[in-house]
């Protein structure tokens, strides 16, 4: 899958991604390889991660896999200073590790409250905190955060995934405020339902909708398709987009715009 | 909740759809009631009705500065100086929006955005200059987001949130505070629903309404009436929304997730 649309030009640069085994994360791993950066595919399943990396490297990409656990801080830090100390520089960091585990809120024990904003709230303040400080000593760089829709939107039975997501996007805002000054953007993008193993895990839970409900839901009367996403990633990690920050770009098909039946 | 002890209450645009609503919890509450409107039949039907508090009474006014002013100044004469001020939006009129006349999207700014601007603004001199006072502006949930086929209503309502928004920087700091209310999807409003593009029926939007029920006048006057009291005096450019999470739900789930699963 090639996405050119953008002319945009990584060339050299270096980009962390987490959960890039597989859905997003890979999408966006091979998309800046593709424009010439080196991509660092950070996943917490290892054999996900290798698979990841093999299939970049057969198509001649640079890509390498490392191992992460998002909500461990001392790791994320670590990885950072590791792929810095690596390469001279950190340029593109996006926090995309997600988990979907949807149920009753009262059912909902503190070790998965816990499991869920560790991973997307906890683990995407880490990998900002772990890139930001390379960054801002670095004098610049571009941080690009995974929210959703849901972060706008409340679902029965999504209290930790909304939760967390809404965090994100007001994680976003704040540091878009305190880094803007210093040339660190730090933006978010927030995608409606995507065809990925993510939203296949979300509609097997008691009460989900089902992909047709979904789809007659959207203005747009479909889910999107992984390149308009890659698309929203590589202009908010491109010189195009170089006044933006602290915002979160929905790429949704109007579905938040949506407030009727 | 204690009394609105013989405040002075205009409603304006008073033959609209939540303002005989509003006009009884306020008159329940203790409050006089100055009730406004474009029309005079409409406006002796309710000042003749049951809700109607001593010293209430009736007015006619025309969309101007002018006449909005004027008729202000007939209020203040006969029964005083106005505490607290209600705008009710108009019904919405609905069509898919590429067949949306000028004429309608004119009128619903008119009769919506106009309307809220124009007693907003001449409640607000006097209140401003006496340094107290509260608004509330009853707007509609299509004023939230996007409403297909409700344009005109969505955008005139949205204005009204904006301009609650601006009031309320403005005023708050002198005693005057701004609010905005926004009603449930309330029975009366179902022939409105009914209309749309989707034309869904009864069951399908009770179904769509996380609460499980329709909102009633009481719901939407105790708000109304918690808005206008003392407790809420660090309350403004609030929009304050009485629709049982209607505008929150992101619709992918049902209602009850352990009910699904059964």
């Amino acid at each position: 899958m090639t996405t050119n649309l953008l002319d945009v030009d990584l060339t050299g640069q270096v980009a962390v991604i987490t959960g890039a085994g597989r859905g997003f994360g890979l999408a966006f791993a091979r998309a800046f390889c593709e424009h010439g950066a080196v991509s660092v595919i950070a996943e917490l399943n290892e054999e996900l991660g290798r698979t990841a990396e093999k299939s970049l490297r057969e198509d001649g990409l640079r890509a390498t896999f490392a191992p992460l656990d998002v909500s461990d801080a001392a790791a994320v830090e670590a990885l950072a200073q590791a792929t810095y100390q690596r390469y001279g520089r950190l340029d593109i960091w996006v926090n995309n590790a997600g988990i979907a585990r949807h149920m009753p809120s009262e059912d909902v024990t503190v070790e998965l409250w816990q499991l869920g904003i560790g991973v997307m709230l906890s683990g995407t303040f880490y990998g900002c905190q772990a890139a930001g400080r390379i960054m801002l000593k670095q004098g610049r760089g571009v941080i690009i955060n995974i929210a959703s829709v849901n972060g706008y939107l409340a679902q029965p039975g999504r209290a930790v995934y909304n939760s967390a997501k809404a965090g994100v996007i007001h994680l976003t805002a704040t540091l878009g405020c305190e880094w803007g000054p210093r040339n660190v953007r730090v933006n978010a993008v927030a995608p409606n339902v995507f065809m990925t193993e993510l939203a296949r895990d979300s509609i097997k839970f008691a009460g989900a909708a089902s992909m047709e409900t979904y789809i007659k839901r959207c203005p747009a009367r479909r889910v999107g398709e992984i390149p308009e996403l890659v698309q929203a990633i590589l202009f908010l990690a491109s010189p195009h987009s170089t006044y933006i920050t602290g915002q979160t770009l929905r790429v949704d098909g109007a579905i938040v715009s949506d407030h009727y039946l | 909740m204690a009394e609105l002890d013989g405040m002075l209450a205009v409603v304006a645009g008073a033959s609209r759809p939540h303002a005989s609503a509003c006009a009884r919890a306020l008159s329940r509450a203790g409050a006089r009631l100055a009730l406004v409107d474009t029309g005079e039949t409409t406006i002796a039907g309710l000042a003749g009705s049951s809700h109607q508090n001593d010293g209430g009474d009736a007015y006619s006014a025309e969309l101007s500065a002018a006449s909005v002013g004027a008729v202000l100044e007939r209020i203040e004469e006969r029964q005083g100086a106005v505490d607290i001020l209600v705008t009710c939006a108009a019904a919405p009129s609905v069509a898919p929006s590429v067949e949306l006349s000028d004429e309608d999207f004119r009128g619903a700014l008119v009769s919506n955005a106009l309307h809220a601007f124009l007693w907003c603004q001449a409640a607000g001199r006097k209140m401003v200059a006496a340094g107290r006072g509260v608004m509330v502006n009853v707007t509609g949930l299509s004023g939230m987001g996007g409403w297909p086929g409700w344009l005109s209503q969505s955008a005139s309502l949205g204005a009204i949130h904006n301009l609650t928004h601006t009031l309320a920087t403005e005023w708050t700091r002198h005693g005057v505070r701004v609010n905005c209310l926004v009603p449930g999807i309330a029975e009366l409003d179902l022939s409105d629903l009914l209309k749309t593009p989707e034309a869904p029926d009864r069951e399908t939007v009770l179904r769509r309404i996380p609460r499980g029920r329709f909102a009633t006048d009481d719901d939407l006057g105790a708000a109304l009436i918690y808005l206008v009291r003392p407790e809420a005096s660090f309350i403004s450019g609030e929009i304050l929304r009485v629709d049982g999470a209607w505008d929150v739900w992101g619709r992918y789930y049902a209602v009850d997730p352990a009910a699904a699963k059964k």
